[in-house]
Formats: structure tokens, C-alpha cells, sequence
């Protein structure tokens, strides 16, 4: 009994210091994010307007706006989700329904290992294929693809979990109605999973939008508006990375560029929840 | 037209007794008297281990026929032989035959969907889809592309026929996870329903749901054993005595599952005859 008594006035001292542990955690995780976010809008915010987004660069981006940059930041995520997206939705199809032999374990890990690998390898790897193998030289089609290939992996894998997390019940109840492997998947499953897949969809659209090194190699550093998908066209990211560590007297154009980049991932995201939301409220998927 | 009969819960007649059952709309020259559903010898491994065997079984239309025993028997395998679900898993093999309305569900021409559409199925767990009511209603039409045209009557009548019909009429678009697990459940059985098949198998249906749930459940049941095959696997021998006109006892404790007695409902509870199925009547109701 005194034991008993002596562990039990011991517990509130360590359930503090785990409560401790755990809220310091969370706010220096937390806090970092606020400050990259702050630091960024209060050097930025004062560059961005109208006239920002709808000019060209001018002085090799000192001043000027980034409507070209736009433009080219637009058409790769294009390139790179219409080659991604229904890559990556057939493959993690077939992972999540008839991936469990040897071939599913093998391509897992394949795709494991490809997530690990240094976008720098991704950008070399296009650079070879893309621009010189396939002769697309250095385009925006040539960096989408290659930004699709580094994409890829985390796309197959968070939506093959979307579909791998739905309940077995879901299969069952829809093949004994008589639905064939197709229905099943196309008309149960793949609504079932539909937040899963926007997620995964936001998370490979924030990962491309980020991405600076592969399109280094494949996309190219040029600033003006870019004419058809053959063209070099340079990315919001790497106008950014050039301003910033290129051009002395373009942090302020820097700055500004990074509260665009900032807005337009909180607006994927935005709207990827708000899908999400409309989805689970007219009850057409799980929530 | 999905059948029902309207004027409520009425005790069948074991058909096994020479009772006439009310003749099936899809073979109107029906015999009452020769099962609709015939197991003969029917046995399931997964993956080389024996699930249960020698399973030969009739069941009569406008009879509910229950399979009672303990878990492990192999009670609800025995259900997927019967519309072919045991071919979801990969290591699963069948022996013996099955016929459902004199045709071998694995003859020649024989086709799981076609057949899936005429064995209708209830799980233990409500599973409705995470659509809506009249999604998930919808969904099958449009898989066996019926005509849209029919889609709203046949919702209103399967729903009616599941004794739904007045609780979600005016909320089809709502989610369907939203409703009450003996709601869910009914839905369930109106999806089934709404593809008008000829048997109807029931796995545990009233396990996950409270004593009124179960009520109203066990009532549809007998309102639809009428019109329908059915065979339902139960835990509660109570249940059993309720709704079904016949019994059988599957039992494998350890082993591969055998049915050890089959038989109207009555006799089996009053008089069993095999010395398992006596101990395991002494168990349950102690």
C-alpha cells in the first residue's frame, strides 16, 4: 500500500514534465514555422501589389514584377500533375488492391527509396533524360517531367494509403452486390478515398512548387515569358534562390516573391480542405 | 418489383413439413418442395487449412434457414460459398457443388456478378458506402445499368420494402454513415433489396445493434421470408427459434466445421438428437 501511495504522489511530477516536454515541443515547432512566416511577410509584404504580379522582371529582377515567373511557375506544375497524377493514381491502385506479393514489395520499396533521393539527383537525372536523351533542351516541359518523377513517390504513397486505410467492408459490401474489380474501385473506392488523395495532391503540388534544384537543370533560368512548353521559363523558387543569392539588391524583390509563393500554397491548401469539406458535408466520402 | 409481405411478421411453416411457400416471382413453375439453394458436400480452405467440410444443406424459398454454432465453425465462410465471395481471397478453394435455382454456381457460363446479383448479401456490420442514402442505393443500379428512368421508384420501393422508407424519405442526400446502426443496417438490407435477388444471405445481421434494432430487424426478416432464400447465421439461439423455420448446427471446435444436425426449427430445440448439438443447446441457454 505505501508503494502504491508513494507512485501514485510521484505521478503528477512526471505527467508535468511530460505535459512540459510536450507543449515546448509544439511551440517550438510551431513558433519556427510563425517566424519563417513572419520574417518573410514583414520584408516582403511591402513589394507585392497589382503592378507585382502583373509585370515582368526588369534588371534582372531588381525591379519589375514576377509575371513572367508566374506564368512559367504555372505551366511546370501543369506539366508536372498531368504526368504525375494519373501515374501516380494507377500505381497506387494497383499497390493498394493487388500489391501485397513480391512485385507490391518491391515497387514499395523502389518508391522509398526514390523519396530519399536528393532532389540535386532528380535535377541530373532530367538534365540526361529529358533534355538531352529526348531533346526537349532546357524547357518547362522538360522540368515538369522531371519535377514529376521526384513528385511521384510521395503522390503513390499517401494515396495508396487513402485507399489502403479504407475499411475492408467497403470491398466486400460492394462485390457482393456484384460490382467487378473496376466498379469496385472506380465507383466505392476511389470516392471513399477522395480527402486522402487531395492530400496527397497538396503535398506533391507544395513539394513541386518548392523545388528549386531539379528545375535548375531541366527548366532553365530564363526570366521572360515563355512562348510554348519548348521554352525555358524560370520558376517562382528558383527566381527567389537567384535573387537572393545572385543578384546583389535583389532581397527586397526576394522577399516579396516568397510572400506570392507563400499565398499561393495557402490558397492550394485552402482549397484543398474546402473540397474535402463540401465532399464529407454532401456525404459523398467518409469524413 | 421488390416482393414483400405487407401484412406483416407471420410465422412460416417449415417447408420441410409439406407447408407451401409463397411462389418466387423470378420462376413462377417453382417447386416448393425442391430447394431453391442445395449445398451438397461443400468444404473451404484457406490457404490449405481446412475452414469446414462435407457441408450438404437445402434451403426452401419462403424459409429462413438458420446456421447456429460456435465461432470458428466456419458459419459465416459457408455464406460466401454461396454467392462466391471466398474468391476474394486469393488462397481460398471450394469443394463440392452448389446450385442456386438448379444451376451449378460454377458450371459452365456461370458468372460471380451475375450470380452476386441473385444472392444478395447482409454483413455483420452495417457497411453502408460514405455516400449518401440515395447514393449508396443508386450505386448498384447504376453498376448492372438499369435504367435511370427506374432508379427512383425502385429507391422508394427497396426502401419501403426495408421498412426505411418513412425515416429517410426526406433526407436521401444526407449522409448515410449519419443514420443509426439499425438504420445503416436496414439500409443495407434495402440496397441488397434494390437489386431484386432471389436469395438473401445474412451474416450475424443483428450483432452490432441494440435489443430494438435487433427487433425490428428479426421483423423484417420474417416480413421478407415470403418472397425470398434465406440463410441466416446467428449466435443467439433465441434469435434463431424466432425467426427461422429450419436449423442447422455447424460445429468444429479445433477441427474443420461439420454440420452435426439439421432440421425444422422446432424439432431441433425441443428434441436434438446428436449429442454436440444437445450440450451446446444446454451451453447457450445456461
Amino acid at each position: 500500500m505505501a508503494n502504491l501511495l508513494a507512485a501514485q504522489g510521484g505521478r503528477p511530477l512526471r505527467d508535468g514534465l511530460a505535459d512540459l516536454a510536450t507543449w515546448l515541443g509544439v511551440t517550438l515547432v510551431a513558433g519556427s514555422a510563425l517566424w519563417v512566416v513572419a520574417d518573410v511577410i514583414w520584408h516582403g509584404v511591402g513589394a507585392v501589389n497589382w503592378g507585382f504580379v502583373t509585370t515582368a522582371p526588369q534588371d534582372a529582377g531588381r525591379a519589375g514584377g514576377i509575371s513572367t515567373i508566374l506564368v512559367a511557375t504555372f505551366l511546370v506544375l501543369l506539366v508536372c500533375m498531368t504526368a504525375a497524377l494519373p501515374l501516380g493514381l494507377g500505381a497506387a491502385m494497383y499497390l493498394s488492391e493487388y500489391g501485397r506479393g513480391p512485385m507490391g514489395r518491391w515497387v514499395r520499396r523502389s518508391l522509398d527509396v526514390l523519396a530519399g533521393v536528393p532532389s540535386i539527383v532528380f535535377g541530373l537525372f532530367g538534365a540526361v533524360f529529358f533534355v538531352q536523351v529526348l531533346g526537349l533542351g532546357f524547357s518547362i516541359l522538360a522540368g515538369g517531367l522531371t519535377l514529376a518523377c521526384m513528385v511521384l513517390p510521395i503522390l503513390i504513397r499517401t494515396t495508396e494509403m487513402a485507399f489502403s486505410g479504407l475499411p475492408q467492408e467497403y470491398r466486400a459490401g460492394a462485390a457482393a452486390l456484384g460490382f467487378g474489380p473496376s466498379g469496385i474501385l472506380l465507383r466505392v473506392l476511389l470516392p471513399a478515398a477522395a480527402p486522402g488523395l487531395v492530400a496527397g495532391l497538396i503535398l506533391g503540388v507544395g513539394r513541386a512548387l518548392a523545388e528549386t534544384a531539379v528545375l535548375i537543370f531541366t527548366s532553365g533560368y530564363v526570366d521572360r515569358m515563355p512562348d510554348s512548353l519548348l521554352d525555358s521559363g524560370r520558376v517562382l523558387s528558383l527566381h527567389i534562390f537567384d535573387l537572393s543569392m545572385n543578384v546583389p539588391g535583389g532581397d527586397h524583390n526576394a522577399y516579396g516573391a516568397a510572400v506570392v509563393l507563400l499565398l499561393i500554397l495557402l490558397v492550394i491548401n485552402g482549397i484543398g480542405g474546402w473540397l474535402s469539406r463540401r465532399w464529407i458535408g454532401r456525404g459523398i466520402v467518409a469524413s | 418489383m421488390i416482393r414483400l409481405d405487407t401484412t406483416g411478421p407471420t410465422p412460416a411453416e417449415p417447408p420441410l413439413e409439406g407447408a407451401t411457400a409463397v411462389p418466387h416471382s423470378h420462376s413462377p413453375d417453382s417447386d416448393a418442395t425442391v430447394p431453391y439453394v442445395a449445398l451438397d458436400r461443400v468444404g473451404l480452405s484457406y490457404d490449405g487449412t481446412e475452414v469446414f467440410r462435407g457441408v450438404s444443406l437445402p434451403l426452401y424459398r419462403g424459409a429462413v434457414t438458420a446456421l447456429v454454432g460456435p465461432s470458428g465453425s466456419g458459419k459465416s465462410s459457408l455464406l460466401t460459398c454461396i454467392n462466391r465471395l471466398y474468391e476474394l481471397h486469393p488462397g481460398a478453394r471450394m469443394s463440392g457443388t452448389i446450385t442456386v435455382g438448379g444451376e451449378d454456381i460454377h458450371g459452365a457460363g456461370a458468372d460471380p456478378v451475375r450470380l452476386r446479383r441473385r444472392v444478395g448479401m447482409i454483413f455483420q456490420k452495417p457497411n453502408p458506402f460514405p455516400m449518401s442514402i440515395r447514393r449508396n442505393l443508386s450505386l448498384p443500379l447504376s453498376e448492372h445499368r438499369l435504367p435511370r428512368a427506374e432508379w427512383s421508384a425502385r429507391i422508394e420501393e427497396a426502401l419501403t420494402a426495408a421498412a426505411l422508407w418513412d425515416e429517410v424519405k426526406d433526407r436521401l442526400d444526407h449522409p448515410a454513415q449519419a443514420l443509426s446502426g439499425g438504420q445503416q443496417q436496414r439500409l443495407c438490407i434495402a440496397r441488397a433489396l434494390i437489386l431484386e435477388p432471389e436469395v438473401l444471405l445474412l451474416d450475424e445481421p443483428c450483432s452490432a445493434l441494440d435489443p430494438l434494432a435487433t427487433e425490428a430487424i428479426e421483423q423484417l426478416v420474417m416480413g421478407l421470408k415470403c418472397c425470398y432464400t434465406m440463410l441466416m447465421v446467428t449466435h443467439n439461439l433465441a434469435q434463431a427459434r424466432r425467426v427461422a423455420d429450419q436449423v442447422g448446427v455447424l460445429w468444429g471446435q479445433g477441427q474443420p466445421g461439420e454440420l452435426v444436425e439439421f432440421g425444422p426449427t422446432a424439432q431441433l430445440f425441443d428434441d436434438p438428437q446428436h449429442p454436440v448439438t444437445v450440450a451446446f443447446m444446454q451451453r447457450e441457454r445456461a
